[in-house]
């Protein structure tokens, strides 16, 4: 038999019982389109977390203090032998090859208030060099003031938020904000600024680095940033860093994060929950494929005369079996082809309503869905119509 | 041309074995008109279908010419039916989907017709039954005669030489009946070998020979012009003997 005969005879077959091939495909359509939706949500996630780290700013070093046992993350508290110092920040500076700026950074909690407004936020202490490193613009004013690193003085930065809440329009520079303890002199206020590592930069409190660690009594610096000229740098820099703090504090007890390092393992994190969003997904392509299974077995015990009839007529088991295996094909490559389709328009949708959230379906991703709905479409059309060739043409033939 | 050798079918029903055909040992010639009669349960469709290829001896030989057909597996005997036999069932088995001239055309799909040939001859075929106006017609816009010819011209399209039809005026009234009869012999007249399964004595005196099946054997032969009645037929063979 020809395959456009084949084709052309599956497709009248299919045709021929409108319902029962419109819910099989129904659901083919809904388990590819979950495969497709479940990972570029999953994918769109990971590309979030990646352009957030990416936001940092490329060619980035970073100091914590404490020694991790593994590589990854560091631990955010306890384990380090000495405190990462301004005075180990102000040594990096002058010893680290290829540096271009360098910012450390102390990090507390508190209100802000002015008058009678007040606001929790989060109080940053670090250098001029901070507004580069990080990327941030100033929207009036000026940032922190160049000077030594340990000399702090009582001068604020506002985050967009920060700013337009406390003063509601006024202009803020000049004026006076409290935080806890603290009377701080207002001198700038950053430009708007989205979400930054979880950190949300509309929402800060800049401060000079002494000023924070000396408002929240603290002997160590959260971090050290460091910027350098160029990718080749980073792992020279790193190396430097790593020496120069193992010297001063008689041990190696930092730990380096580079940009490279972070959104590699974050990335490689979140592709494997793609990978298991797609995972789920294929759970329901099965079903679908046996949902296929069950309309070729109902084909078949419905149609069993016509198979007789079809033996009877001098086709042979092999071509039986090939008509049921390409209705089944058909049925699937169909409903594939759809969910793929409608998985666009729904990603077409989710992207309309979040701009801001990249959701593309992976390539690997609708390949492999079509590729599994043709196959269980293949193997659950197979077996019904195996099963359709064992009687002879005249029991087949005879209702009973 | 067609030689059966003590052929037996035994059915399994519910764990005890039912005897359709016992020891049938039978000769048709090339070209005969031969009818099987019998009451309901002896065996004359079974004698039919294992004859028709559809259905396999459990026990005896089959020759066709001098091939002995009970020893053919499955793509073998499909290709006997595919070019050697033609079939009309008593409830047609037209495809509802397809037109007469899809259903005309179906053998010829297994057989690998090409297209264009598979139209030209289904055309032929339907001209020959007398239906070349209802070629575009489903199964549902057609009588029970139309149907029964659709069927014979899907029957014949091959080209086969032996025609089996099981009660093939079983569903129809007289005059359809009578239609599909002259068909049938006129195919009969053109060379083909023709065996048809009747209840019907008026069908059964048209033929040649009648075989009487009882119990799955053959009790009588006898000329068609001597056919009367399945009673009368049995009662002469209880006096006989």
């Amino acid at each position: 038999m020809k395959a456009s005969d084949l084709l052309r005879f599956a497709a009248g077959a299919l045709a021929g019982q409108p319902k029962r091939t419109s819910l099989a495909l129904l659901g083919v359509t809904i388990g590819v389109l979950a495969v497709v939706v479940l990972t570029a949500l999953g994918e769109g996630a990971r590309l979030f977390v990646v352009n957030q780290f990416a936001d940092l700013g490329t060619n980035l070093v970073i100091v914590i203090p404490g020694k991790t046992e593994t590589s990854g993350f560091a631990p955010f508290a306890g384990g380090s032998a000495h405190d990462l110092t301004i005075a180990d920040a102000e040594v990096l500076t002058d010893a680290v090859p290829g540096l271009d700026r360098l910012a450390p950074l102390a990090v507390g909690n508190d209100t802000v208030s002015h008058g009678s407004r007040s606001r929790q936020v989060m109080v940053m202490g670090s250098t001029p060099d901070f507004l580069h490193v990080r990327d941030l613009e100033i929207a009036s004013g000026s940032f922190l003031p160049p000077g030594a690193m340990d000399r702090g003085s009582r001068v604020a930065v506002l985050g967009a938020t920060v700013a337009r809440e406390l003063f509601a329009g006024d202009n803020p520079l000049g004026q006076v904000v409290r935080v806890g303890g603290w009377r701080l002199r207002v001198i700038g206020v950053l430009g708007p600024r989205g979400m930054h590592m979880g950190m949300d930069m509309n929402e800060v409190v800049i401060v000079p680095v002494a000023t924070c660690m000396r408002m929240f009594d603290q002997s160590t610096l959260f971090r050290i940033l460091l910027r350098v000229r160029s990718p080749q740098s980073v792992e020279p820099a790193a190396e430097r860093v790593l020496a120069v703090l193992a010297d001063r504090h008689g041990v190696e007890d930092v730990t380096i994060w580079t940009q490279d390092a972070v959104i590699e393992s974050l990335s490689s994190i979140l592709r494997a929950l793609t990978m298991a969003l797609g995972a789920i997904a294929a759970i329901s392509l099965f079903v679908a494929g046996l949902g296929i299974m069950n309309v070729m077995l109902v084909a078949v015990t419905e149609r069993r005369r016509e198979i007789g009839l079809m033996k009877a007529l001098g086709a042979r088991n092999r071509q039986v079996r090939l008509l049921f295996l390409t209705e089944a094909l058909v049925m699937s490559t169909g409903g594939g082809i759809l969910g793929v389709i409608v998985g666009w328009i729904a990603l077409l949708g989710i992207r309309s309503v979040f701009p801001d959230f990249p959701v593309v379906a992976p390539a690997w991703a609708v390949i492999a869905a079509i590729v599994t709905s043709i196959t269980v479409g293949g193997v659950f059309g197979y077996l019904p119509a195996r099963r359709a060739t064992r009687l002879t043409p005249m029991e087949a033939l005879s209702r009973r | 041309m067609i030689r059966l050798e003590g052929i037996g079918r035994v059915y399994m029903v519910g764990g005890g074995a039912v005897h359709a055909l016992r020891d049938v040992s039978e000769h048709i010639a090339k070209g005969e008109h031969v009818a099987i009669m019998g009451p309901s349960g002896s065996g004359k469709s079974t004698l039919l279908n294992v004859i028709g290829c559809l259905d396999r001896p459990t026990s005896g030989r089959y020759f066709l010419d001098d091939r002995e057909v009970s020893g053919f597996g499955e793509a073998e005997l499909a290709r006997v039916r595919q070019i050697e036999m033609g079939f009309v069932f008593q409830s047609y088995h037209l495809l509802p989907r397809l037109d007469a001239l899809g259903n005309v055309e179906l053998p010829m799909l297994f057989a690998g017709v090409p297209p264009a040939d598979r139209r030209e001859r289904a055309r032929t075929a339907l001209e020959q039954v007398g239906l070349t106006e209802r070629a575009h017609h489903k199964p549902n816009q057609l009588s029970g005669g139309e149907s029964q010819r659709v069927a014979i011209a899907r029957a014949i399209v091959t080209r086969p030489r032996v025609l089996l039809a099981d009660e093939p005026t079983g569903n129809l009234d007289s005059n359809a009946g009578r239609q599909v009869l002259e068909l049938l012999e006129g195919l009969h007249r053109g060379g083909i070998t023709l065996l048809v399964v009747t209840h019907d004595p008026g069908v059964a005196r048209r033929a040649q020979r009648v075989l009487v099946l009882v119990d799955g054997s053959i009790s009588r032969r006898l000329p068609g012009s001597e056919m009367t009645t399945l009673a009368d037929v049995l009662a002469q063979r209880g006096a006989a003997s």
